[in-house]
């Protein structure tokens, strides 16, 4: 029986099929805590979003830096940083370390900064992060989805070739 | 009650994702060389499971205050092109970046910290983004269905 959750293919159905049934779940539950009643699919990067400008309002009482973003806490994403942790601590793979040797090259630094604003911009421009156009309009058939995905390829085809080639 | 299970749902999907390496970039890079794997086939399967919304319906959401997000237009492309370039950077997609995040790793807390930038600068050049991208969208529909006459 353990045999087969070492099976690659079977691992990638298997996650492939709880990630899609996981998804409608919170499609169909997610209208009791939506800001405007509607149902929303996984929004990873949305999800993000709204979260800090949740946190924002929270702390200072108004949005000045994130005014325009609807604030709301991220119940997806608090579960998945926690289901992470304690799943990586029950394996033993929790790999934060404060230890001087532990660092990150400048390099390093300047790409994951780069990287991250450019995500951080790019997700509220196309309305959705690639999860959300993806795994949730690209089924829809929103066309806003089909677009954005198409637009994510090119992205990725591209920084691949000019990041990852040398 | 709702957000408890929304919680749960997330813990449920942190597991799996780290458990299975369900991972977007991966996918679309083997999409992009034309190669049949394991991950493709894991988001394959996840966005035809998702597929059966289409006997209710699916509808759009959004992430800003702008009337046109949910609809097709050069927002989409340019936003979808920038944030492509993003996660080759930042080494995955945000689902990636919560599950390392959750394994302690100190690139993904930068990737973290710089997103939060991002976002305070489209925040902050919201109101130019709506006049100079707000021309340039397709409001004649907002899903494929929309687009068969007599519908």
């Amino acid at each position: 029986m353990t045999k087969i959750f070492k099976n690659g293919w079977f691992l990638a159905i298997f996650g492939g099929f709880t990630v899609g049934s996981l998804n409608l779940l919170h499609y169909f539950i997610s209208t009791r805590i939506s800001i405007d009643d509607k149902p929303f699919s996984f929004n990873i990067g949305g999800s993000l979003a709204t979260t800090v400008s949740w946190l924002e309002q929270t702390i200072s009482g108004k949005n000045l830096f994130f005014q325009g973003i609807p604030a709301q806490f991220g119940f997806l994403i608090s579960g998945i940083l926690f289901g992470s942790f304690l799943d990586a601590l029950i394996s033993k793979k929790f790999n934060f370390s404060f230890s001087p040797k532990a660092t990150i090259t400048r390099k390093e630094v300047v790409q994951a900064a780069t990287g991250g604003s450019l995500i951080g911009f790019g997700v509220l421009l196309a309305n959705g992060c690639v999860i959300k156009h993806l795994l949730g309009g690209t089924p829809g058939l929103s066309l806003g989805s089909l677009g954005s995905v198409i637009a994510i390829g090119m992205g990725v085809k591209l920084g691949s070739k000019i990041f990852l080639s040398k | 009650m709702a957000a408890g299970i929304i919680f749960l749902i997330g813990i449920t999907l942190g597991i799996v994702a780290r458990r299975t390496s369900f991972g977007i970039l991966g996918a679309l890079n083997d999409l992009l060389t034309l190669k049949f794997s394991p991950r493709l086939t894991a988001i394959l399967v996840a966005i035809s499971i998702f597929g059966l919304i289409n006997f209710w319906g699916y509808q759009g959401s959004r992430c800003a205050d702008v009337g046109w997000g949910e609809f097709l237009g050069l927002h989409s492309l340019l936003g979808g092109f920038i944030q492509g370039l993003g996660y080759v950077l930042a080494r995955g997609c945000p689902l990636s970046l919560m599950v390392k995040l959750g394994e302690g790793s100190r690139y993904h807390m930068i990737v973290l910290g710089a997103f939060v930038v991002g976002l305070s600068s489209y925040a902050l050049l919201l109101q130019k983004i709506d006049l100079s991208l707000g021309p340039f969208v397709y409001t004649g529909a907002r899903y494929l269905g929309e687009l068969i006459p007599g519908k």
